[in-house]
C-alpha cells in the first residue's frame, strides 16, 4: 500500500519515469526469486531476542577459518541430511551466507529450502566478507553442525509444552482459562477449566480466580489473544497458549 | 502594593480560567477518545475526531464476533454484531489481516462496540504505471548502471533488513521527503516502487 504513495510523491516532484511493482515482496517470492537480508538484520534479531537460524554454506575449511558466531555448517552433512533439524514453524528467519553473496550455493540453498514450505528465507548480502568489512565478531575453529532453533513468543504467549505440563500437574498458581463460547465449551472442558466466553469477558472480571496467573485457551489461539489484551488492559496477570484445542467430554487434543 | 494587588487579581482572574477549562475538560470526557497507529496521523488526523479507532487489523474471531487492532504496539479489542455496518469488505472474515481500518465506536456494557468498520480502499494504479514480477526480474538480473533503474522499498527498514528485493534501495515511505534528495539524483532513470503487496 506504500508504494503507491510513494510513487504519487516522485510524481509531484516531477519525476517522469515511475513505476510502481505492487504485487510487491510476496509476488517476489512466490515467482521463486531470492531475497536479500542485511547485517542489520541479525543485529535486530540478537538485541530483542528473536530467534533465527544462520546457515554458512561454505566449505569446512572456510567455516574453521572464521566464521559468524551462532552460524550452523552445513559442510558436513549437506543440507539434505539436514532437513529434519528444520522448525516446524514455516515462518522462521533463515539468512544464509557465503564468501560475498553472490555464489549459486547461496542461490540453490534459498530455493532449496523455500521449496521445503519456509516463507522467510534471505541471503546475507556481502556474505561474510560484508560481516568482517563492519568489524563484527569472528568465531574460529568448528561451527556448530546442528540446528537448535526455538521459536521465540509473542507478549503473553506461553509456551504450548508449560501449558500442557500444567493440565497434568496443576499449580494452585495458575488457573485454565478456556474463552471459547458456551456452545464449544459444552462439548467438554480441558482439566480444571474455566469457561468465560471472550464476548462476556469485559463484564466478568470480578468472576475471575484471583491471585492466581490466568492461562487463557481457545480453539486455536486466536480468542486467547484478543483475551489476553483485554485482561492486561484491566491488569489482570494472564498469559495464553497458541494452539488448537479440541476438547469432548474428558477428553482432549491441543497441537501447535 | 498596587503591583500586588493586580498579581493577585491576576491570579484571581487564573483560577477562573482554570476552573472553566476544568469544566471543559469534564465535558470532553463524555466524548469517547480517539486512538490510532501513529502511521495513520500521517495522513488523517483522527486524534481530533472523537470515538474512533484507526489501525491496523490485527485479527477476526468470528465465533465471538470479536477483532482486534493493532495500533502502534498497543492492541484493542472490538465487539460487533449483524448492526455493525461493515464498509469495503464482504465479511468480516474476509478482511485481509494488517489491513488498515477505521472503527467508529461506542461503550456498550464496559465494551468497545463497533458501529461501522470502514477498511482502507487500495490505491488504484494506473496500468501503463504498473510494473510486472518479470520486468523487475529482467531489470534486477541487469542492475542498476545496465538496466538503469533504481529500485525503491517503501517499507520500513528493519522490514527492508530483514528480506528484500537484490538490488533495492531502501526508502521507508515516512522518510520519503527526508531521502529523495540523496536516493533519486537521476532524473531520467526509471524508479519502480514496491512494498509488501496490495495490503
Amino acid at each position: 500500500m506504500l508504494s503507491p504513495l510513494a510513487a504519487r510523491k516522485a510524481e509531484k516532484l516531477g519525476y517522469k519515469n515511475v513505476k510502481v511493482f505492487h504485487a510487491g515482496l510476496p509476488e517476489w517470492k512466490k515467482a521463486g526469486h531470492t531475497v536479500i537480508s542485511n547485517i542489520a538484520a541479525i543485529e535486530n534479531y540478537d538485541k530483542n531476542n528473536i530467534s533465527y537460524i544462520l546457515l554458512d554454506l561454505r566449505p569446512k575449511d572456510l567455516v574453521e577459518k572464521g566464521h559468524i558466531p551462532k552460524a550452523v555448517t552445513v559442510a558436513g552433512a549437506g543440507l539434505d541430511a539436514m532437513k529434519d533439524q528444520f522448525p516446524k514453524f514455516m515462518a522462521a528467519a533463515i539468512i544464509l551466507y557465503d564468501v560475498d553473496g553472490n555464489t549459486n550455493t547461496a542461490q540453490e540453498a534459498y530455493k532449496q529450502i523455500s521449496g521445503w514450505g519456509y516463507k522467510q528465507v534471505s541471503i546475507l548480502a556481502g556474505g561474510i566478507q560484508a560481516w568482517e568489512k563492519a568489524g563484527k565478531q569472528i568465531a574460529s575453529g568448528p561451527a556448530a553442525t546442528k540446528i537448535a532453533y526455538v521459536r521465540s513468543f509473542a507478549p503473553g504467549e506461553v509456551d504450548l509444552v508449560v501449558f500442557k505440563e500444567l493440565l497434568v500437574n496443576p499449580s494452585k498458581d495458575v488457573a485454565i482459562v478456556d474463552v471459547r463460547s458456551k456452545s464449544e465449551a459444552a462439548a467438554g472442558l480441558l482439566p480444571n477449566a474455566v469457561n468465560i466466553p471472550l464476548e462476556e469477558l469485559e463484564q466478568r472480571l470480578s468472576d475471575l480466580p484471583k491471585d492466581k496467573t490466568l492461562y487463557i485457551h481457545c480453539s486455536t489461539g486466536v480468542r486467547a489473544e484478543m483475551a489476553y489484551n483485554v485482561l492486561k488492559k484491566a491488569g489482570v496477570n494472564a498469559k495464553y497458549v497458541k494452539a488448537k484445542v479440541e476438547t469432548e467430554k474428558d477428553k482432549y487434543t491441543i497441537e501447535d | 502594593m498596587l503591583v500586588r494587588r493586580s498579581a493577585c487579581s491576576a491570579v484571581a482572574a487564573l483560577l477562573v480560567l482554570m476552573t472553566g477549562a476544568l469544566q471543559l475538560a469534564t465535558a470532553a470526557e463524555d466524548t469517547l477518545p480517539s486512538k490510532s497507529d501513529a502511521s495513520c496521523l500521517k495522513c488523517h488526523e483522527y486524534d481530533k475526531m472523537p470515538g474512533i479507532l484507526a489501525g491496523k487489523l490485527y485479527d477476526v474471531a468470528s465465533k465471538s464476533n470479536t477483532l482486534q487492532l493493532q495500533m502502534d504496539k498497543d492492541m484493542e479489542v472490538v465487539h460487533f454484531d449483524a448492526s455493525t455496518v461493515l464498509a469495503n469488505a464482504p465479511t468480516f472474515k474476509e478482511i485481509p489481516k494488517q489491513e488498515s481500518v477505521k472503527i467508529t465506536y461506542i461503550k456498550k456494557d464496559g465494551k468497545i462496540f463497533a458501529q461501522k468498520v470502514e477498511v482502507k480502499k487500495g490505491i488504484a494504479v494506473p496500468k501503463e504505471q504498473l510494473a510486472s514480477v518479470e520486468e523487475v526480474a529482467q531489470l534486477v538480473a541487469k542492475g542498476p548502471e545496465k538496466g538503469k533503474y533504481v529500485l525503491l522499498d517503501s517499507r520500513p527498514d528493519n522490514l527492508f533488513n530483514e528480506g528484500h528485493i537484490p538490488t533495492a534501495v531502501s526508502m521507508p515511505f515516512f522518510a520519503f521527503d527526508k531521502l529523495a534528495g540523496d536516493l533519486l539524483k537521476d532524473k531520467e532513470a526509471l524508479q519502480i516502487y514496491y512494498c509488501s503487496g496490495y495490503s
